[in-house]
């Protein structure tokens, strides 16, 4: 073997971090050896890679200690490489189901209709203000053909209420079945308000699937004492104690 | 998918939790390389938070297809280098850079009797020339390959095996001067 040949296997065996030995691989130490006692060139190589070998063996690498990671995370943050609490908070798994997803433009349907129902009654003042003197007195001029029976008001009311009793009922009845899990509070008009089934065209299809409905209580409730004091037929102006 | 992948993609989202769970595994491979290049803790760890604030604004051109240590270093090493120059421009801040070596000797200049092996090795490092040094702890520290390592630095493969030849021999050579030597025995024919 020459020292050529020599100094290359010498370089392997530390790349591979190891050196070569009677332990490590006897045949070739035997060869270098071989080699070493009659090339001092090379066995000054060798001395210096058992040397080096063996140091790297026993070499445990410092790794000083550093935590910089509050300053690096700061000025990351200064150049908007870190995203907002915001940004990053993952969905809940109600809003990224798709009954979640689906609820909110249910619940805004409500509202629209919630606001659609409460101009119709501001759009038609006497239908609310049947036995409010002080509103009788704001329109004594009309003429006798345009002021409308009591008892035609209180059919319109009840239209009117039935109206927004179905809707409601279609919308929440789709509500209840998309929220399953959720506890829908969904309020029983045509029992709260009393109104009578001749007048009521809300279909009643839905009515024995919603469980989480509050059933109506025995007593008649604070809605049913104000309309039955609204609609009373004497012109009276009685007091309503709620 | 590699956990290093998955970890740079949520880093690429801005998650800080994510970004903090990188830094916690990359910043002391980065900062250890800063330091044996610069040789100064501060310097060291102003360099290693200015590569690192880097590799979060670069993460997006890392080819995923490839070791991430290597390209960090690269980032790291190239730092080093820009500061290196300005330090050789500024004649003033040679005298307030503490060199690596002489803060090891004097650290342990009471505890020299007591060094084991590896221990001198250590302190033999610290006399190495930069360059040597760096590629010396590129391969047996972080076993990176001559490859990744000419990456690293910018240089031939070639000039790299040649550069740790020679951080072989110095480190030999130093370690000899202090009285280290093989175990005889292998000198020894059996």
């Amino acid at each position: 073997m020459n020292c050529q040949k020599i100094r290359e296997q010498l370089d392997a065996a530390l790349d591979d971090q190891c050196v070569i030995s009677s332990q490590t691989n006897a045949p070739r130490h035997a060869e270098v050896l071989s080699h070493v006692e009659s090339c001092l060139d090379c066995r000054v190589l060798y001395e210096e890679h058992l040397l080096i070998g063996t140091a790297l063996a026993a070499w445990v690498p410092q790794r000083p200690t550093v935590d910089l990671t509050d300053r690096v995370i700061d000025a990351a943050r200064q150049e908007g490489l870190v995203a907002t609490v915001r940004s990053v908070v993952r969905p809940s798994p109600a809003e990224s189901s798709p009954q979640g997803r689906n609820i909110w433009p249910t619940i805004a349907t409500v509202a629209l209709v919630l606001v659609a129902v409460a101009i119709v009654f501001r759009e038609n003042p006497g239908t609310i203000a049947v036995n409010d003197p002080a509103q009788e007195q704001v329109v004594p001029d009309q003429p006798p053909e345009l002021l409308r029976q009591p008892q035609d008001q209180v059919a319109d009311i009840s239209h009117l209420v039935a109206d927004a009793q179905s809707a409601w009922q279609g919308i929440t009845s789709r509500v209840s079945h998309q929220a399953s899990g959720f506890s829908v509070f969904v309020p029983d008009l045509k029992n709260e308000l009393g109104i009578s089934d001749d007048l009521n065209s809300a279909p009643d299809s839905d009515d024995s699937s919603d469980d989480a409905v509050p059933r109506k209580s025995p007593e008649p409730s604070a809605v049913e004492k104000a309309f039955e004091f609204l609609f009373k037929d004497d012109d009276s102006a009685g007091t309503l104690t709620i | 998918m590699s956990e290093d992948v998955q970890l740079v993609q949520r880093c690429l989202s801005g998650d800080e939790l994510s970004m903090r769970a990188f830094l916690g595994k990359y910043q002391g491979l980065v900062f250890s390389l800063c330091f044996r290049m610069l040789g100064h803790r501060e310097d060291a760890e102003d360099v290693a938070q200015d590569s690192l604030v880097r590799v979060f604004r670069n993460l997006e051109k890392w080819d995923q297809q490839r070791p991430i240590k290597p390209w960090l270093l690269t980032i790291a090493a190239n730092r080093c280098r820009t500061a290196l120059e300005k330090r050789s421009k500024l004649p003033s801040q040679n005298d307030l850079a503490i060199d690596l070596a002489s803060e090891r000797r004097e650290h342990s200049k009471h505890e020299q009797d007591q060094l084991d092996i590896g221990e001198e090795l250590e302190l033999a490092l610290g006399e190495l020339r930069d360059d040597y040094r760096t590629c010396f702890v590129m391969y047996h520290q972080e076993e990176l390959s001559y490859q990744e390592i000419g990456e690293v630095l910018g240089c031939p493969q070639g000039t790299i095996k040649t550069w740790l030849h020679r951080a072989r021999a110095q480190l030999a050579r130093r370690l000899q001067e202090r009285g280290v030597v093989a175990d005889p025995s292998a000198l020894e024919t059996t």
